[in-house]
């Protein structure tokens, strides 16, 4: 099915500022366990694009998010790649930022104290290099106080070698069980849609004994300037984001809710409710928003907001009972 | 945070000048300072796009102070916006970023804006009009390839400032590049009696007593800001430079709108321009 698409278009945005106003109307109960990780509603900010929440503190009240999901940490600072390192695409967005941050030092010194204030669970994104950075990231941010889950970037695209932890079964498998090993906190691997098969990379990633899945990470584009001849951005090729990317992301979610048993966090693309229940009927158990909280800076909010909408317009009392409810014709989910 | 356009004028074929009325949007903002707009419920062109102030003016009623941007039809977002008409709501940003800052024992400054860089140094000419400003004398320096790319010439001399114009191909002003004005009239500034004398600090600084008397402020095209840049450091003169960049967010999100500064020697260094600028000292850039 398509979207909505026949509905007046102010219905699928929030029609007003006041959307980002807590709601008391309406039966619903927005509460989902994710990866053994409770929140009071499925929606999280995206790793990558809410920068360490800080920066959001003026326009919304971050304790309203389900969970807050923040930029990836690497072992040592990264000063990220050259510019231009962003160009806007159809409905979406090419980056290339390179992992710019302060590293795992100044990030449990500086942003960490800031975090731990804030109501919501944390889960801390980290990416290695190696099976060994990994495990060592995860045992630190594991042993701080304040976290509830860890994301794994085992799908950067824009960094050197990031790639390939998502791409290669392997590797994942030995990526999941080090981080697995080092911390009894939620593992969560965020893994790549630039695979020939979503499907071997989840299964491989569950057996390393993950709890739950993030999907998708960007997928690589590129985008050339027909002036010039030079490509847009200066690392040549950058991870694709954006309502351009939902599609994929929604069949993606799709195929891997029925590979796996783990719980999964959906995300591509989201700027609407009605967008992230599509993820939850593909069989997401929560969604992230991304890309559309640098066009708004209140989208995460609106999104709460527009799903519980949905929700009461449908008398649906618990969004769990959204969580893989596509109904494919002809077909039923293994 | 959503405002409508209340106009949208054509100032010549490439050019609006548009207001944006906006509920609770603060009236005060430091020249420099920019917005990010764009049209309500549009997946394409799907990022905002980030602008100069150019002015605030108080509103007649109270739907907010009404937020005015200069811009040139460049590409599907101008193109986007140059379509709106008034009455049709937009979002905005802001004000965000930084902005110039003019020292107290500045004396003349110096602005010099090529085509579409003049917003945020036509805000900075009005703010040198109030009276705390301890600047005496205002010298600006404006270029464009053509005479349609020269903007805000009665703002400058509203403003009470000496107006200079070159154009490239010689329809408006002197002919030639703005940088071959600024060079004559930094020329002129050269105090060639204190570097006689003795009286200068290095050979990079041959006007001894001027980094205190007069200062740069520039926006334009990169080429452009990179040859006065160079200028100002020839002639020992400060230089307060307003970049742009491709950017997503505007607040510090995204780190698409890096730029890179000058390095400590630990590999390199980038700024973001919507946080640690737009405005940055031209030394701190790497042109």
């Amino acid at each position: 099915m398509d979207d909505s698409s026949h509905e007046p278009r102010a219905t699928r945005r929030g029609e007003n500022d006041k959307t980002c106003e807590p709601r008391v109307a309406g039966h619903v109960n927005l509460a989902v366990e994710f990866a053994g990780i409770r929140m009071q509603n499925p929606v999280v900010s995206a790793s990558g694009t809410f920068g360490y929440a800080q920066e959001f503190e003026p326009y919304l009240d971050l304790n309203r998010l389900g969970a807050v999901v923040v930029k990836t940490i690497t072992r040592l600072p990264r000063p990220g790649n050259p510019a231009p390192r962003i160009v806007e695409t159809p409905a979406g967005m090419l980056n290339a930022i390179g992992l710019q941050n302060v590293g795992i030092d100044a990030f449990i010194r500086e942003k960490l104290p800031f975090l731990r204030t804030l109501t919501p669970p944390l889960i801390v994104n980290v990416a290695g290099e190696s099976v060994e950075d990994f495990r060592e990231l995860t045992k630190r941010i594991g042993d701080q106080e304040g976290v509830a889950g860890i994301e794994l970037n085992v799908s950067c695209p824009n960094v050197a070698g990031g790639l390939d932890f998502s791409t290669d079964p392997k590797l994942t498998h030995q990526v999941v069980k080090a981080a697995r090993e080092a911390t009894r906190l939620p593992i969560i691997p965020k893994l790549s849609p630039n695979v020939t098969d979503i499907n071997t990379i989840a299964r491989a990633a569950e057996d390393a004994g993950a709890d739950g899945l993030s999907l998708i990470n960007t997928l690589v584009g590129m985008a050339i300037d027909v002036r010039t001849r030079r490509p847009k951005i200066a690392n040549v090729t950058g991870g694709l984001s954006g309502p351009a990317i939902r599609p994929v992301a929604v069949r993606m979610v799709w195929q891997a809710a029925q590979a796996v048993r783990l719980p999964i966090l959906g995300m591509g693309g989201i700027v609407t409710g009605e967008d992230a229940v599509e993820f939850l009927l593909a069989g997401a158990t929560a969604v992230a928003v991304g890309t559309a909280s640098f066009i708004d800076p209140k989208s995460v909010v609106k999104v709460i907001d527009g799903l519980r909408d949905y929700c009461a317009a449908n008398g649906i009392a618990e969004v769990r009972q959204l969580v893989g409810g596509a109904e494919i014709p002809g077909r039923t989910a293994t | 945070m959503r405002a409508h356009v209340v106009f949208n004028r054509r100032i010549s074929a490439a050019y609006r000048h548009l207001g944006i009325v906006a509920p609770g949007f603060p009236r005060a903002f430091g020249p420099g300072q920019f917005v990010m707009v764009r049209p309500s419920f549009s997946v394409d062109p799907f990022l905002p796009r980030a602008f100069s102030i150019f002015r605030i003016a108080p509103s007649a009623d109270s739907a907010g102070p009404t937020v005015e941007i200069l811009y040139k039809v460049l590409g599907k977002g101008t193109q986007c916006l140059s379509r709106m008409e008034a009455g049709q709501e937009a979002e905005i940003l802001g004000p965000l970023g930084n902005n110039f800052t003019v020292r107290e024992n500045v004396e003349a400054a110096v602005l010099v804006a090529g085509g579409i860089g003049v917003p945020p140094i036509a805000a900075l000419a009005r703010h040198t009009r109030n009276p705390q400003s301890a600047i005496r004398k205002c010298v600006v320096f404006l270029g464009g390839k053509t005479s349609e790319d020269i903007l805000c010439v009665k703002d400058f001399e509203a403003a009470g400032a000496t107006v200079h114009i070159t154009t490239e191909d010689g329809s408006m002003g002197a002919r030639g590049l703005i940088t071959d004005l600024l060079v004559s009239f930094l020329e002129s500034c050269d105090d060639r009696a204190a570097r006689q004398s003795g009286n200068q600090e290095g050979p990079n600084r041959p006007i001894a007593q001027s980094p205190n008397r007069l200062h740069i402020f520039t926006c334009g095209p990169p080429g452009m800001l990179a040859a006065v840049s160079r200028l100002a450091q020839t002639y020992g003169v400060a230089c307060q430079t307003s970049v742009e960049a491709n950017m997503a967010c505007g607040f510090g999100a995204c780190m698409g709108c890096a730029i890179e500064a000058r390095s400590d020697g630990f590999g390199p260094n980038y700024k973001l321009v919507c946080k640690d600028g737009p405005v940055f000292d031209s030394r701190e850039l790497v042109w």
